[in-house]
């Protein structure tokens, strides 16, 4: 489609499928212990992104960084080397491994039409405390839709 | 069954509620007293009676005024804004039924009560002694008495078919949509008229159960009863051959939940089968008795009562 | 709460200078109008906008509305999956029920074609509301009058702008414009594309056209 997203509170890693990276996921999912990174590494230069503070802190007695960005060694110097980025489409499959379609169609409907078109990271947020979709308003809601879908047709009826 | 009344009662379609059932009750009892009392007074007078003295003519000089009055006052209370219902006066519209029934109901309400002076000038004349100007004014009614009661009968025909007509005009409920309606809606007042000026007759006029003037409504009675049976038999079996919307309008009214109930237990029932059969069965000896007749008129008024409320809502339950 | 802004494309937004539909014909002729509205049911997402507008242009109590988005679905399974979504709100028929049936005339049409009400005359009968096949018309709770879509000939088209729909729509799925004016944006759409309008058997002539959802998916 030619089209390049941008997101908030952009992640700046990137990465190929990395196997650390999905092991690491997997075991944040499963609950199994993980070897516990420390985290102010990171947050040395990733300050911005925030902590992981919402309801994912909790699963599997709070998540690091890597186990779910994965790590990469020599990751800051490298720049080629990019760590598990979620704001592409095809990391919505992590997503769906807990958050079932169905579930996600019940609690709003727009789940189905964007599901397979844009990443989950786009109206939703992990690491604030409070994910900010959650309880927007109608108007603010329909402002999204307006946000997107208006340049998109504006790009179309070009 | 508290849901499914609720259901029945409350829909997505449902614009106009039971005041309105009310109102096509009252107004179709009002135009059928003024023909069955009308029919009545011609029947005395061509046998050398006087109109006025039968119970009959006089529970029509009751019925007809109070139940068109009543049914226009809970018309008016209906109104989204009841104090502006003068503006239905003075803005007009031609081509919207409501505004020629407006008009209709105005006139027929100010014939009627100068014709019902007419009609009892003589009892009337006592207030000539105390008020002579009520004499030269009531003289001068009665001397327009016959042209009065020839509009009265086309006034009341129209009032009868009118609120059938409000609802037919509706184009997008089969139910109403229907050039059966008005015809169904004259003819069952004219029974409901039947049944209300001989229990009033009874009652407040100590008319005889087996006098000459009940046995002469009977006998009109029954061709009107055939009557409304074969129109409400034509009405669906119309609705079923048009097919689509209108056959699901009748199947809905006739199998459906509570009113296709109301239907059968109320309007069938109640209102036609049961005052037949027993008016058949009965030995005379119970036929003749003043509780017995008044039971009768009693059935076929909540009949007719349920036919409008069937009508109304059955009628709202399925749009195109 | 702070929601940025998110764009999909990354050079789009800054020239994204929403094409306008004009109002204006090249005569500023008062009569002679036939306003009417498409909606296209390819182009809508559901979002909603149009009756949020609405509601902001008009004043209209919460509720009651004038204008809904009716959404059906899903169809479709997986990538497929798709919803239809359909308008509805006065259609201003060229031949109104509740023209014909307002007892004191405050239904009525303007020159322009647009179906009203004069609040002022209503006396709140309801019959209108029984007779309009569309079931798009309401009882306002504060004037007790009847009301529904001007196409916001009070509000908006006084000031020559378009009414608050087709102005917040993002996708312009709904296009306003004059039958009569053969350069219309309403009379280029319904040349070149396929529309339907609801209930056309009962005689209504209704003006709002529909373009067919096909199969429904988003732009």
């Amino acid at each position: 489609m030619g089209v390049r997203h941008r997101f908030i509170g952009e992640p700046m890693m990137r990465s190929k499928f990395s196997k650390v990276a999905l092991a690491a996921l997997m075991s944040a999912v499963m609950g199994a212990p993980v070897i516990a990174s420390d985290d102010s590494a990171c947050m040395r230069c990733h300050k911005r992104n925030g902590a992981m503070e919402g309801i994912h802190s909790q699963v599997a007695d709070g998540l690091s960084c890597i186990r779910c960005h994965g790590d990469a060694p020599g990751h800051p110097r490298n720049k080629n080397l990019d760590l598990m980025y979620f704001g592409d489409i095809d990391r919505n499959e992590y997503c769906v491994r807990c958050h079932q379609p169905e579930v996600l169609s019940e609690a709003d409907w727009t789940h189905d039409v964007h599901l397979d078109e844009i990443p989950c990271s786009s109206c939703h947020q992990l690491h604030p405390e409070v994910d900010p979709i959650s309880g927007i308003g109608e108007k603010a809601r329909t402002a999204l839709c307006v946000d997107c879908h208006g340049n998109m047709s504006a790009e179309g009826s070009k | 069954m508290d849901n499914a009344i609720s259901s029945a009662l409350h829909f997505e379609t449902m614009v106009w509620p039971w005041p309105i059932a009310i109102y096509l009750f009252l107004a179709g009892v009002s135009a059928g007293a003024v023909l069955i009392g009308i029919a009545v007074k011609l029947y005395r007078e061509s046998r050398g009676q006087i109109g006025y003295e039968s119970g009959i003519v006089k529970g029509m000089a009751l019925i007809a005024p109070i139940a068109v009055i009543i049914g226009l006052a809970i018309l008016i209370i209906d109104l989204t804004k009841p104090l502006e219902f003068w503006k239905m006066m003075i803005y007009w519209n031609p081509s919207s039924v409501m505004f020629w029934g407006v008009m209709l109901l105005s006139v027929y309400i100010m014939v009627l009560f100068l014709f019902l002076a007419a009609v009892f000038y003589t009892p009337l004349m006592a207030i000539d002694r105390r008020y002579p100007i009520v004499g030269t004014v009531l003289a001068l009614l009665k001397r327009f008495e016959k042209p009065m009661q020839t509009s009265m009968i086309f006034l009341a025909i129209a009032v009868g078919a009118y609120t059938g007509f409000l609802l037919s005009a509706l184009k997008a409920f089969p139910i109403f949509n229907n050039p059966v309606l008005p015809i169904l809606f004259l003819v069952s007042g004219a029974s409901s008229g039947a049944a209300a000026t001989m229990l009033f007759g009874m009652l407040c006029f100590k008319e005889k159960a087996d006098s000459q003037d009940i046995h002469f409504v009977h006998k009109i009675e029954k061709p009107v009863l055939m009557t409304e049976i074969f129109l409400l038999f034509a009405f669906f079996l119309g609705l079923v051959f048009a097919g689509g919307v209108s056959a699901e309008a009748a199947r809905v009214a006739l199998m459906g939940d509570f009113w296709s109930y109301i239907f059968w237990g109320g309007v069938v029932f109640c209102g036609m089968v049961l005052p037949w059969l027993l008016q058949w069965f009965s030995p005379r000896s119970l036929t003749h008795k003043p509780g017995f007749v008044a039971a009768l008129c009693v059935l076929s008024l909540s009949g007719v009562f349920a036919l409008r409320h069937f009508i109304l809502y059955a009628g709202q339950m399925t749009a195109i | 709460m702070k929601l940025s802004r998110r764009h999909f494309l990354a050079g789009g937004a800054a020239c994204a200078a929403i094409p306008v539909a004009t109002l204006v014909t090249a005569e500023e002729e008062k009569t002679g109008k036939n306003l009417a509205l498409v909606f296209d049911q390819t182009k809508c997402i559901g979002c909603e906008a149009c009756s949020q507008a609405c509601r902001e242009a008009n004043n209209v109590p919460a509720q009651v509305s004038r204008l809904n988005i009716v959404r059906e679905g899903p169809y479709g399974e997986g990538n497929d999956k798709h919803y239809r979504f359909d308008r509805q709100s006065c259609v201003h028929c060229e031949t109104a029920p509740c023209i014909a049936v307002c007892p004191t005339g405050a239904c009525f049409r303007d020159e322009d074609g647009v179906v009203d009400v004069t609040a002022n005359r209503c006396v709140g009968c309801q019959y209108c509301i029984a007779a309009c096949p569309y079931r798009v018309r309401y009882v306002d709770p504060e004037t007790k009058a009847v009301d529904k879509c001007d196409l916001c000939r009070k509000t908006r088209l006084k000031e020559g702008k378009l009414p608050a729909c087709v102005e917040a729509c993002p996708t312009q799925a709904v296009v306003f414009g004059d039958l009569n004016d053969p350069k219309s944006d309403v009379a280029k759409l319904l040349r070149a594309k396929q529309t339907y309008r609801d209930k056309v058997s009962l005689g209504t002539k209704p003006k709002l056209y529909k373009v067919p959802h096909g199969k429904g998916k988003v732009i």
